[in-house]
């Protein structure tokens, strides 16, 4: 198993990919604790006996709740070494300039202001331990241009590769790796409404991926041999967008 | 359920350092080998790993991808030996020497041949078999050297930023067919355990002076835009890079194609 | 012809040092500008030019964190000019801290000031530049949002984010005869300016034992000799290019100033 003695945190803003990914993790020898805001996530890993833990989270972007949710999911197993972020938002539909700003202002910080809260209070645990891995993953409009995207949707998965960039400088001296897995449309997990037909693929009868290739993808970012891997964003897209 | 069961994979430029050890994770995973490469030399360094496994698991043929009908035949050969093809693995590649103004035009030539075209002829050689499985997985192994601000030979850094650009155009020709095509670009590779075969007709690459970032004999800047970010770790561990290829060839990455993943310390963050 | 020959142009951070130095550029190829920016010191450093063109160059005091000041602003350009051709918004608030370190505080204004302030001000021109079916947004982003920097979590994450804003932006307004671009340049030689402390601060630690980035790489980071810096002068070159009619097909881009620190492959 690749992750053997390893534990991993999860943070899910509760589509398909948190879930996979805690699924994959499990799967691989790891000791899972999932922060999803769909609680309904938790029940079939609670079913079988394994080292799971849920925890409900109602807002990635509330200090207080996450820093209290960070400790007990650190405390759970004793330490942590990957840290999984699955989390955006569903942005508004409508014309760029028409959306209201406390819409767009939601939709931008949910994103990434989500994805920062959690990091900040489980990754002091991962420099206690002079190790780890991180994988943020985003989607496919932060890296192209992607037409019907919403703006703020964009500009927040845009600068969610821009965290990975700057954690992955930053926190090499402690052996901490960071990468992102920018994805095309996946099964399951909430999209931009407006970029819907502008985000699949071109491979045969897989335009579209599922949960599993964005889990399969973690799997390679957080084993042993990914060691040398930092600071990349993986296009995860089926050929829609190659660089 | 290994990572690779049953699948057959062809590595051209097999007896590469990097071949060398991607051959052992491969075979531990499931697969099934043939190595080519062009003189039996090459061979010599996974004998003991071939013999483990035997004939059912890895065989060997000649053969130089500046070559059309060599790569055929290589292709045909792992289809008589094991029946299908899921993997191409293109490693073969030919640094050359020189810079602007002093390269000779036959390292120029054949660094291309060999680096960008060989690959072609490689995955032109294969195509057909994965077509007709509707399935496949083709990875070109490209660099650093041809993606980021390295100082390399010309001829290396055209033919591995070429490499990358087949990459994309072979993944959009192939992508209707269920064959997966991605360049991998790893930074400076620890290959220190294998003694180093000349290339053919290579006049030798010189360091640039004062040498590569982060490597023994370095004399440059130590903070260095472009350097490896990890602690301790200036290069790559050909273990790390084996399990690299084996994710890009596996199921595991069938969503993935065209795209290049890097593998580099930190050292260039494609934005 | 003069680059920007009666172009009219609105400068959000207008009082920065590189908008300052720009401004000079932008008055020799013909444009009128109005200076937007949140407090009265930064219009001091540009009082010699704007003495001698005072019918071409205008102040405004407003914040792009608003979107009413916003507004208002375009508003008084269209009034004063007559029209509005050109947007640069080199507004920025750089931040401190790393990813476990940081205040949300300084997260959220680095986050409203540098990326959403963009959107902002192109919100409030759009009006203007679609009656003329023409226009030149142009974000000045930084190379901290592009490659392995180690500059503040807020710097890198709010710079990236408006680049992403720029392509995203650049495929809403294509369809109107106006181009969104960006510019990530590195460290800028600003010695002939005094430095103006940012209004909710706190200055950013360059990360102890870092292996890249900070002050000191950015030193050593050029391939072109002896130039570890941009001067002012360069990048207002470029920004010329980016908001002439020169630059007509590029939109969404991200231009890449940076003596050869970072090629994007």
């Amino acid at each position: 198993m690749r992750l053997e003695h390893k534990v991993a945190a999860v943070a899910s803003s509760g589509g398909s990919i948190g879930k996979a990914c805690a699924q994959a993790l499990l799967k691989e020898g790891a000791k899972v604790i999932l922060l999803s805001k769909n609680p309904s996530d938790f029940s079939e890993f609670q079913e079988k006996e394994q080292p799971f833990l849920g925890l409900p989270v109602k807002d990635f972007t509330d200090e207080e709740e996450i820093k209290e949710k960070a400790a007990e999911a650190v405390e759970a197993f004793g330490s942590l070494d990957v840290i999984v972020n699955s989390i955006t938002a569903v942005p508004e539909e409508g014309v760029w300039n028409e959306i209201p700003e406390e819409s767009w202002r939601e939709t931008f910080t949910q994103i990434l202001t989500g994805n920062l809260i959690p990091l900040k209070y489980l990754v002091p645990s991962l420099v206690e331990k002079e190790s780890g891995r991180i994988v943020i993953v985003s989607a496919l409009p932060g890296r192209t241009g992607v037409p019907g995207s919403q703006f703020a949707y964009t500009a927040a998965h845009a600068g969610l590769g821009g965290m990975v960039r700057n954690i992955a400088t930053v926190f090499g001296k402690h052996s901490i790796t960071c990468n992102g897995i920018a994805a095309g449309q996946i099964e399951g997990q909430a999209i931009d409404p407006g970029a819907e037909g502008s985000l699949a693929g071109i491979l045969k009868e897989k335009t579209i991926g599922t949960a599993q290739d964005v889990a399969n993808a973690v799997l390679y970012l957080t084993d042993e041999h990914a060691a040398w891997n930092t600071g990349e964003t993986l296009d995860l897209n089926g050929g829609r967008y190659m660089v | 359920m290994k990572r690779l069961e049953n699948k057959v994979a062809v590595f051209v430029g097999g007896g590469s350092a990097v071949g060398s050890v991607a051959l052992r994770a491969f075979l531990e995973e499931g697969a099934k080998v043939v190595l080519v490469d062009i003189d039996e030399k090459y061979f010599e360094r996974t004998e003991e790993i071939r013999r483990e496994y035997g004939e059912e698991r890895v065989r060997t043929i000649l053969g130089a991808c500046t070559d059309q009908r060599e790569m055929d035949r290589a292709m045909a050969f792992a289809i008589q030996a094991f029946g299908r093809l899921d993997i191409l693995l293109n490693i073969a590649g030919f640094h050359g020497s020189g810079h602007i103004h002093n390269i000779e035009p036959r390292q120029w030539n054949l660094a291309l041949d060999v680096t960008c075209s060989g690959a072609y002829r490689a995955s032109k050689a294969a195509f057909p078999y994965m077509k007709a499985q509707g399935s496949g997985h083709i990875v070109n192994f490209a660099s650093l050297g041809g993606r980021g601000n390295r100082s390399v030979a010309i001829s290396y850094a055209a033919s591995k930023a070429a490499c990358i650009g087949l990459t994309r155009a072979m993944a959009m020709e192939m992508a209707p067919y269920g064959v997966h095509v991605v360049s991998f670009a790893p930074g400076t590779l620890d290959t220190k355990e294998f003694a180093r075969i000349p290339e053919k007709g290579s006049t030798g690459f010189k360091l640039p002076p004062g040498g590569i970032p982060g490597m023994p004999g370095y004399t440059g800047p130590l903070l260095y835009v472009g350097q490896s970010v990890i602690k301790d770790r200036p290069v790559a561990d050909l273990t790390e890079i084996a399990y690299a290829l084996v994710y890009l060839s596996s199921d595991e990455s069938d969503y993935l194609t065209g795209d290049c993943v890097d593998m580099n310390g930190g050292i260039l963050m494609q934005p | 012809m003069k680059k920007l020959e009666n172009r009219v142009a609105v400068f959000i951070g207008g009082g920065s040092a590189v908008a300052s130095v720009a401004l000079k550029y932008f008055i020799a190829e013909g444009a009128s500008v109005l200076q937007v920016d949140v407090a009265e010191p930064y219009f001091e450093r540009t009082r010699d030019i704007r003495e001698e063109f005072p019918n071409r160059i205008h102040t405004f005091l407003g914040a792009c964190t608003s979107q009413e000041d916003m507004d208002q602003a375009m508003a008084a350009c269209e009034e004063q000019f007559g029209r509005i051709d050109i947007v640069c918004n080199f507004a920025g608030f750089h931040g401190a801290g790393d990813v476990t370190s940081v205040l949300k505080s300084q997260w959220d204004l680095a986050m409203d000031v540098t990326c959403l302030g963009i959107y902002r001000s192109t919100k409030a021109a759009f009006p203007y530049l679609k009656k003329n079916h023409y226009g030149r947004i142009m974000n000045f982003a930084s190379i901290g949002g592009r490659a392995n920097r180690g500059v503040s979590i807020t710097y890198a994450a709010s710079k990236a984010a408006a680049i992403g804003l720029t392509r995203s932006l650049a495929l809403e307004l294509a369809p109107y005869g106006i181009t969104v671009n960006s510019m990530a340049p590195a460290s800028l030689d600003t010695s002939a300016f005094e430095r103006i402390p940012e209004h909710g601060s706190i200055p950013h630690e360059p990360p102890k034992g870092a292996l890249t980035g900070g002050p000191g790489a950015t030193r050593g980071g050029s391939f072109i000799p002896d130039r570890p810096l941009a001067t002012l002068d360069e990048i207002a070159h470029a920004l010329i290019f980016l908001c002439s009619e020169d630059s007509a097909f590029l939109t969404g881009d991200c231009l890449d100033i940076n003596g050869g620190q970072f090629m994007q492959p």
